[in-house]
């Protein structure tokens, strides 16, 4: 029997098609920012977002969704008007994601604490019909509003001072980012877990800026890198009875140290 | 009609560093901002385009309070630092057309008519077979000549570039000029911020000092160059008033 014959199979990759698409596409504005750590922030908000909902009894993915984009908003506002740098932003973030995640899956009781393993480290073969539905909808939201804002967030991206003397509401840009990224952390909780769903933002354009010349060039590349790692990694994992998430990210960093030499030949060359 | 007016600006980070600046410029004129490192040159143009809020004063583009001003597309700046250390790869070409965003058409790609601006732009800075090269690969001149492009593919009418000498040899000094001037003769208003008297510099017809430290505000608003005893004087020992010099009586 292929593996093609089970339903829980084609969910999972039909899941890890969406995150291998969408985590490069956004990852590639989080590592122009230099904000590349990001997404592990945003991973430990959704977590309060699980926990919110193993205690509520509300659905993971759409509680998550809510916290995580609040989450977004709320490091924006303290990027811009705290005296703090935005590093430390980002760590108050991780700490008070974190532990707000660990107390109220505690207070939920013991039955939601053995569950939290699969939203920290994945678990792709337990994708449910209505979490794809979930994830197909957030999906589309990122691409339409990457295609709609995409050459402003460039513009931010690439030189925020200008892009401001151009016209471009730049505080509103940053946050759309930032929440886009947080919406593409929920896409990945079930696919590569909480804790690795950043990896797989960051390797993929880490690899492609590696042989590639251009921003187009390396988020195309990354992209086609993030879906092939996601959907091998998802593949190579039913072989071996490996844990999906782990392999998706391992798949991406083999992918890095194959691109790193490829790079300093190609440049060697031109 | 007035390109760029400042009236009673000021600016303090703790201590002053502008105080009471009040120009005006009008169309089609080529002014050099000038003064000695310090003088707050940079920090004068940053309210100029709204990126500093000033502590007191206002500010006007295009004879509009900047709080209200919304036609960007007229208004070109080079800022004074350069990209080079872009963390994902960048192409000439995307540099360049990153200057055509705004948010006026961000559903539409570029058209033909604003991608063969690009080109004309890279042309123009003699870049055109650069196009889809590293920016980074770029040297610091040529960098510089890559943000001209810039400001030169968005056919604004006011140009404000920080120090767009620095960094670059007698060469690409002449070059940058002879862009400078053509722009000059198209009609563009042009904002120049320097602290030397370079090629560049010597095109326009009027020059702005700041003041020295002490004093933190306009002191010389006239025909270029400045007087010889204030240029000599000021750009070397940048803490020297005219007063302790002796040798400055205003315009």
């Amino acid at each position: 029997m292929s593996w093609l014959d089970f339903d829980f199979m084609r969910r999972a990759l039909l899941a890890a098609t969406v995150i291998g698409l969408v985590a490069p596409a956004i990852g590639v504005f989080l590592v122009q920012r230099r904000l590349a750590l990001l997404g592990d922030g945003m991973g430990h908000v959704a977590l309060t977002g699980v926990g919110l909902a193993f205690l509520t009894g509300t659905a993971p993915v759409p509680t998550a969704l809510a916290v995580a984009v609040l989450g977004a908003i709320g490091i924006e506002v303290l990027r811009a008007r705290s005296r703090s740098a935005g590093d430390v932003v980002l760590a108050l973030v991780f700490y008070g994601g974190i532990a707000g995640g660990v107390l109220l899956t505690y207070l939920a009781g013991n039955r939601a604490a053995s569950s939290l393993n699969q939203y920290l480290f994945g678990a792709i073969t337990t994708v449910s019909g209505a979490d794809l539905l979930w994830l197909a909808v957030a999906a589309l939201m990122v691409l339409g509003l990457l295609a709609v804002f995409g050459r402003e967030m460039f513009a931010v991206a690439f030189d925020p001072e200008v892009a401001k003397t151009q016209g471009i509401h730049t505080q509103l840009i940053s946050t759309l980012i930032t929440v886009l990224a947080a919406v593409t952390v929920v896409i990945g909780m079930r696919t590569v877990g909480l804790l690795l769903v950043s990896a797989i933002m960051i390797v993929p354009i880490a690899a492609a800026q590696q042989i590639s010349s251009s921003f187009r060039g390396t988020a195309v590349v990354g992209v086609i890198i993030g879906v092939a790692c996601a959907v091998g990694g998802v593949i190579a994992s039913y072989y071996v009875d490996a844990p999906s998430g782990a392999t998706i990210v391992l798949l991406t960093l083999a992918c890095f140290l194959i691109t790193l030499p490829l790079g300093a030949l190609l440049r060697r060359s031109t | 009609m007035s390109v760029v007016r400042a009236s009673g600006l000021g600016v303090s980070f703790g201590q002053p560093v502008l105080r009471d600046v009040t120009l005006d410029i009008g169309t089609g004129e080529f002014v050099a901002l000038m003064g000695a490192n310090g003088t707050g040159k940079t920090t004068l143009v940053r309210c100029l385009l709204g990126l500093l809020k000033p502590d007191s004063g206002q500010a006007w583009l295009f004879d509009t309070p900047l709080p209200r001003f919304r036609q960007w597309p007229r208004v070109a700046y080079v800022p004074q630092r350069l990209v080079a250390n872009s963390a994902v790869p960048l192409s000439v070409e995307e540099a360049v057309r990153s200057a055509l965003t705004s948010a006026h058409h961000r559903w539409r790609p570029l058209n033909r008519e604003e991608r063969n601006r690009v080109r004309a732009a890279l042309e123009q800075v003699g870049l055109a077979d650069r196009a889809r090269h590293r920016l980074e690969d770029l040297s610091g001149g040529q960098q510089r000549r890559v943000m001209i492009a810039r400001a030169l593919a968005t056919r604004a009418e006011l140009l404000i570039m920080d120090e767009p000498t620095a960094g670059i040899d007698a060469g690409e000094q002449t070059r940058l000029a002879e862009h400078m001037s053509s722009l000059h003769r198209q009609g563009v208003t042009i904002l120049l911020i320097t602290h030397d008297l370079g090629p560049v510099a010597s095109l326009a017809q009027r020059a702005i000092v700041l003041g020295p430290p002490s004093t933190r505000s306009v002191r010389y608003d006239g025909p270029t160059p400045p007087p010889p005893q204030w240029t000599e004087h000021v750009w070397h020992h940048s803490h020297d008033t005219p007063e302790d010099t002796g040798l400055l009586e205003g315009p």
